[in-house]
């Protein structure tokens, strides 16, 4: 009997040694938010989609454990499927920082909100995982839906009140050369402009931890304005000619704050000055004209 | 675990009861007062909110529901003729819920899908209207579709956040919180006073009682007022004061009996010693003696006969409910007695009317009777009289025996029915009296419902009135 415990406990170390190997070996893949519709008793504050956590496979293509998640029952009665009994996910295909899902041709029957939640979901999907920022959706050959991206979906009401309001800050992302973007509150009265509230959480630094500081610690906002459409920035507390930031460091830095800024309606473009004055360049990249908001270097939104 | 007396007599304390209750209804109140005006207003808010911004969709919705195709540009058009000021925001989305309007100045969400509930359920066709209150600001939104016809081409989504209408409440809310406490405040510190004052009377009668029963019946508490408290206080005094009555009485009582008790048996024993001592007495004498203590004896034997008599009324035992003819009794009575009327040449004459029936026990009536008739012969003067008259009046049956005799002194009358009270004590025990006829007399009237009287004749003698409860039976005919 005595033999029989020690062989079992024997056989249960190596499992676990073999099973910890194992994990070290390969890290655990992040986990893909699967989106999905709250039934109707549960969409309460606005709420309509709701992300379930999955976590993948080593085997398997993450896109394609995407997809076979977006088209599953969800577990939980609170959840419903996005897509209609009659649509399928036929393929996904990865590309270099997109995906193209295929569905059957059902789905060219589905029109109103009913597509746009389809169409939301399997974006918003997509782009939790690492890397994938756009979302091509086809039919066959007919390309449906070309190159959508989390922040063309709205899922809540991102205004408090008339002087406070959830805003999208865009940060370098940590991992990649692009902008990733999450929702800072921002409170503005008559002393404070909404653009200053901006700058401040830019300056503060993001929340997430898949993101980076656009700015080193110590940069202030000298003063901030807008008129005709064109907002100046004066910053201080860095060195325009600093050679420890590269030039994709510096374009990120920049866009950052164009980016953020010309989210606010009136705000075309950003002109930013160093110490109140034109600069012809920040570590490396072109300032000294006003800047539009650049959608090419926007990654996939880390939370919305 | 048995707790502390102290803390047990706190707890257990009137006051403390008093007081918890006071303050749960307090506490009570104040909960009331701080809450349901708040949600009466807030409910009061939320329908005009909600009716104010279903207004406005519905003139936008109206607005926008054209036969051409919603645009941007038709949308912003329409929407420039609209008055928006009080709207924090206002979406206006295409069948799709792509954004072609907002108004909102931060993060504007034109071009892109608004996939908010409200806005969903707009698409679907529904009226979505509900209103958040946070304790800051009230949060209202509201989703109507834009119809063309019968099909869904848009939705109109407001918000409104109102702090004036929250900073309105609560700064009710605040006043009423300032005011309830200090109300609560005030309750409190009155309701501790009259707990206070309440418990102190109680406390005071407590202790009241502790020393009357400890045996101070001059004991006397201060009795104000008119309420409740006032009139148990009046209460404990006058059953202080009868207590104290009853136990002079009782003292009394003891005493006379003990004396009267003792002078027969001090007599039969002086007697005895004289016999037994006495080496020469004659025969004569010694019959003398002989007599005197069988007299003494028999004195003794009445007496604590009469006692027995007492002590059983006190008791109240052998009182029955058996109806009697007291014109039957009375005329018995007489006949017994008629021998010592004789022997004290004392003339008895009755008047008896039919049908004076009463309810109660023969022997005490008897006794009654017998007591007050052989006082009147023997406390009388040779070829005096006594008269009985007996006759009914409605209810009552009342009986009168008066005599002729030498009569009882002003000073005396208030006492002659206290236990072995005598008028004229030498004479009494002359008579063979006990000083306890009237007593018996007294109570035994009182244990039938009766009252008894008495009052100087101006011609000399005593008249004394008893009047009994009439049998109901007789009331009837």
């Amino acid at each position: 009997m005595k033999k029989r415990v020690i062989v079992l406990l024997a056989a249960l170390c190596v499992l676990i040694s073999g099973c910890a190997a194992e994990t070290a070996a390969s890290p655990a893949p992040e986990s893909i938010s699967v989106y999905r519709v709250l039934s109707p008793d549960y969409q309460t504050g606005g709420k309509l989609l709701q992300e379930d956590r999955v976590v993948p496979n080593t085997s398997g293509s993450q896109v394609a454990q995407a997809a076979a998640a977006l088209a599953e029952k969800p577990q939980s009665e609170h959840l419903q499927c996005p897509l209609p009994d009659d649509v399928m996910i036929l393929d996904a295909v990865r590309g270099e920082n997109s995906v193209t899902v295929y569905l059957n041709t059902e789905y060219l029957n589905v029109s109103g909100i009913e597509k746009t939640i389809i169409d939301a979901c399997i974006t918003l999907t997509m782009c939790s995982i690492s890397g994938i920022d756009f979302v091509s959706i086809c039919v066959g050959s007919e390309v449906v839906e070309d190159k959508l991206d989390s922040e063309d979906f709205l899922l809540f009401d991102n205004i408090i009140s008339s002087q406070k309001a959830q805003v999208r800050i865009y940060f370098p992302k940590s991992d990649e050369n692009a902008l990733g973007s999450e929702y800072h509150t921002i409170s503005f009265d008559d002393e404070n402009s909404p653009e200053r509230g901006i700058l401040y959480a830019l300056l503060g630094g993001p929340i997430s931890g898949s993101l980076k500081r656009a700015f080193p610690s110590g940069t202030i906002v000298l003063s901030v304005y807008t008129q005709d459409g064109v907002c100046t920035v004066s910053l201080s507390g860095i060195t325009p000619d600093d050679e420890t930031h590269t030039p994709e460091e510096a374009k990120l830095a920049v866009y950052s704050i164009v980016n953020s800024l010309t989210s606010l309606s009136g705000i075309k473009s950003v002109q930013i000055l160093i110490n109140g004055k034109q600069s012809p360049s920040l570590w490396g990249f072109g300032i000294y004209s006003p800047l539009s908001k650049n959608d090419s270097i926007i990654g996939s939104t880390v939370t919305q | 675990m048995k707790r502390l007396p102290g803390i047990s007599s706190v707890t257990n304390s009137v006051q403390l009861k008093f007081a918890a209750t006071f303050l749960v209804l307090i506490a009570g109140l104040i909960v009331l007062l701080n809450t349901y005006p708040t949600i009466v207003s807030r409910d009061v808010v939320f329908a005009s909110k909600q009716n104010s911004l279903q207004t406005q969709a519905g003139v936008m919705s109206s607005a926008l529901s054209t036969p051409e195709e919603l645009s941007s540009d038709t949308v912003q058009e329409v929407m420039s003729f609209l008055d928006l000021r009080s709207l924090t925001r206002v979406i206006v989305t295409d069948e799709n819920a792509e954004i072609l309007y907002d108004t909102a100045s931060m993060g504007s969400g034109v071009g892109s899908y608004a996939l908010f509930s409200e806005i969903s359920r707009a698409l679907g066709g529904d009226i979505v209207c509900y209103s958040v209150y946070d304790g800051k600001a009230f949060m209202t939104r509201e989703a109507m579709p834009i119809k063309n016809g019968a099909r869904t081409v848009g939705a109109v989504y407001l918000y409104e956040y109102d702090a004036g209408q929250a900073s309105l409440i609560m700064s009710i809310q605040k006043n009423l919180r300032n005011i309830t406490l200090i109300l609560g405040a005030a309750a409190i510190i009155l309701m501790f006073i009259f707990s206070r004052a309440l418990t102190l009377r109680i406390t005071e009668l407590v202790r009241a009682t502790k020393i009357v029963s400890e045996g101070d019946y001059e004991y006397q508490i201060k009795t104000g007022g008119s309420d409740e408290l006032s009139e148990l206080g009046r209460e404990f005094n006058n059953l202080t004061q009868r207590l104290k009555n009853t136990e002079e009485l009782r003292r009394r009582f003891v005493s006379d009996a003990s004396h009267e008790l003792k002078t027969p048996l001090a007599s039969i024993r002086l007697l005895s010693d004289s016999i037994v001592n006495s080496d020469n007495m004659d025969g004569e004498t010694m019959r003398e003696f002989v007599t005197d203590i069988g007299n003494e004896a028999e004195r003794l034997s009445r007496t604590t006969e009469k006692l027995l008599s007492l002590s059983k009324m006190d008791s109240g035992i052998g009182l029955s409910d058996d109806k009697l003819d007291l014109k039957h009794i009375t005329e018995k009575t007489m006949h017994l007695l008629s021998p010592l009327a004789k022997e004290y040449h004392v003339n008895i004459s009755t008047e008896l009317e039919q049908g004076c029936c009463i309810l109660g026990s023969e022997d005490l009536v008897y006794r009654i009777i017998f007591n007050l008739a052989e006082n009147g012969i023997k406390y009388n003067m040779p070829g005096g009289f006594v008269r009985i008259k007996l006759f009914r009046d409605s209810d009552n049956v009342s009986l009168i025996v008066e005599d002729s005799g030498i009569g009882i002194p002003d000073e005396d009358l208030p006492h002659i029915f206290s236990r072995f009270y005598r008028v004229d004590k030498a004479r009494s025990r002359d008579a063979g009296g006990s000083g306890l006829g009237l007593s018996i007399v007294y109570d035994a009237v009182r244990l039938h419902g009766g009252s008894i009287s008495v009052e100087r004749r101006e011609s000399g003698g005593s008249r004394f009135v008893v009047i009994f409860p009439a049998c109901p039976e007789e009331k009837s005919e």
